[in-house]
């Protein structure tokens, strides 16, 4: 029974791993893309006296990069705005993953009778085997989840587990930055990807001419491209996760399968 | 106070108190550029993650500023007029090649591309 289930599982997996990360990546970069053609007033702001004396005044490192992270924040793409793209990407996707899902164990479940019926044993319905497995992943995710959240992060998908699909997506971690109360919920590879364009800004601080802003709205182009890439390689990330759970829910259901349905065998 | 100062100050007094005080600067004039005059006038340096944006291919269709980026593709965006004047685009769509292609019914696209075939005949 694995073996049947395992023999053409491969192939879906190599398809989704092949056109679901890089449809995240296009789609993340189009949303920047938008975010570029409205940055004037981000630039302007940012090669200001106003925030360069802003940034004098903080003590820490890790102070001027939350200055600069909330200019983002509030100029061009505020934080909420952000994870609801990310979610509304997550869902289009993990629709994407549960389709393929839903169809595959449809057909899972013929296979399956083929050789319960040998032995004489009741079918197993596509609804039912669907509910199964989804059971044995559910429990996965949530573990999943428990694991990932600590001090200062916390899964994008919250405490909620909902569609399969979305939430296995939904799993990328999300920083909490800033005081208690008032920090900004921004996904790490954002924070990663903003690095570059924060570094870069530093390093210009005291030739704010207009030269620079032309530069700095390059550098923003750039936090578009390593953005995408970011989510690129955490979408590849979750849905092969996904589908490492997905491998062992088959294992679990078959044996549990097995024992309710073939009985002494 | 003489009487001559007197009267002005009076004077001054009711004028202010009926608000005729030195008014505040003009605010300035609101922007009056179209759509796609000020796409031109503000997108030429900007970098997107698909490449500069090529202003001589921007156009404005059906409400819509439609461009071309380094890469090739192209591109449809939507604006919104904000109270100052200025504009604020939306997430662009990126469009197919036969709705890129569908743009091509400008008088001036027709000519070059009449003027084209006719220089490929020998």
């Amino acid at each position: 029974m694995v073996d049947d289930a395992l023999r053409e599982l491969p192939a879906v997996w190599y398809g989704q791993l092949r056109t679901l990360p890089s449809r995240a990546r296009d789609e993340i970069k189009r949303y920047f893309h938008g975010k570029c053609l409205n940055v004037a007033g981000f630039v302007s702001h940012i090669c200001s006296n106003e925030f360069a004396e802003w940034l004098h005044r903080c003590a820490t490192e890790d102070e001027r990069q939350l200055c600069f992270l909330q200019a983002f924040c509030a100029r061009v793409a505020t934080e909420v705005e952000i994870l609801h793209w990310l979610e509304t990407i997550a869902e289009e996707i993990g629709a994407a993953l549960d389709d393929a899902w839903a169809a595959y164990c449809t057909e899972l479940s013929q296979k399956w009778n083929s050789h319960i019926q040998v032995y004489d044993g009741p079918n197993l319905s596509a609804d039912e085997l669907t509910h199964r497995l989804s059971e044995f992943i559910l429990t996965e995710l949530r573990e999943a989840a428990c694991l990932a959240k600590s001090g200062s992060q916390r899964p994008a998908a919250g405490e909620s587990i909902g569609k399969i699909g979305v939430t296995a997506i939904l799993l990328l971690l999300v920083g909490l930055l800033g005081p208690e109360g008032a920090a900004l919920a921004i996904p790490i590879f954002v924070v990663l990807a903003a690095k570059h364009v924060w570094d870069y800004v530093m390093s210009r601080l005291d030739d704010r001419g207009s030269e620079s802003q032309n530069a700095i709205s390059s550098r923003l182009a750039l936090l578009g491209n390593r953005v995408g890439s970011e989510f690129e390689r955490e979408v590849r990330q979750r849905i092969t996760d996904l589908h490492i759970w997905q491998e062992r829910s088959i294992r679990a259901a078959a044996a549990q399968v097995a024992r309710e349905r073939i009985g002494l065998i | 106070m003489p009487p001559l100062a007197r009267i002005l100050f009076v004077a001054w007094f009711v004028a202010a108190a009926a608000g005729c005080e030195p008014s505040a600067p003009p605010p300035p004039a609101p922007d009056t550029r179209t759509p796609l005059e000020y796409f031109f006038d503000t997108q030429g340096a900007t970098v997107t993650p698909n490449g500069r944006i090529l202003l001589d291919t921007a156009t404005e269709r059906d409400g819509k500023i439609e461009y071309s980026t380094e890469d090739g593709k192209r591109w449809s965006v939507t604006y919104s007029r904000l109270a100052d004047g200025t504009y604020q685009y939306g997430t662009p769509e990126e469009l197919t090649p036969v709705e890129a292609t569908r743009e091509k019914t400008t008088s001036e696209d027709i000519s070059n591309e009449e003027q084209a075939s006719d220089e490929e005949v020998p």
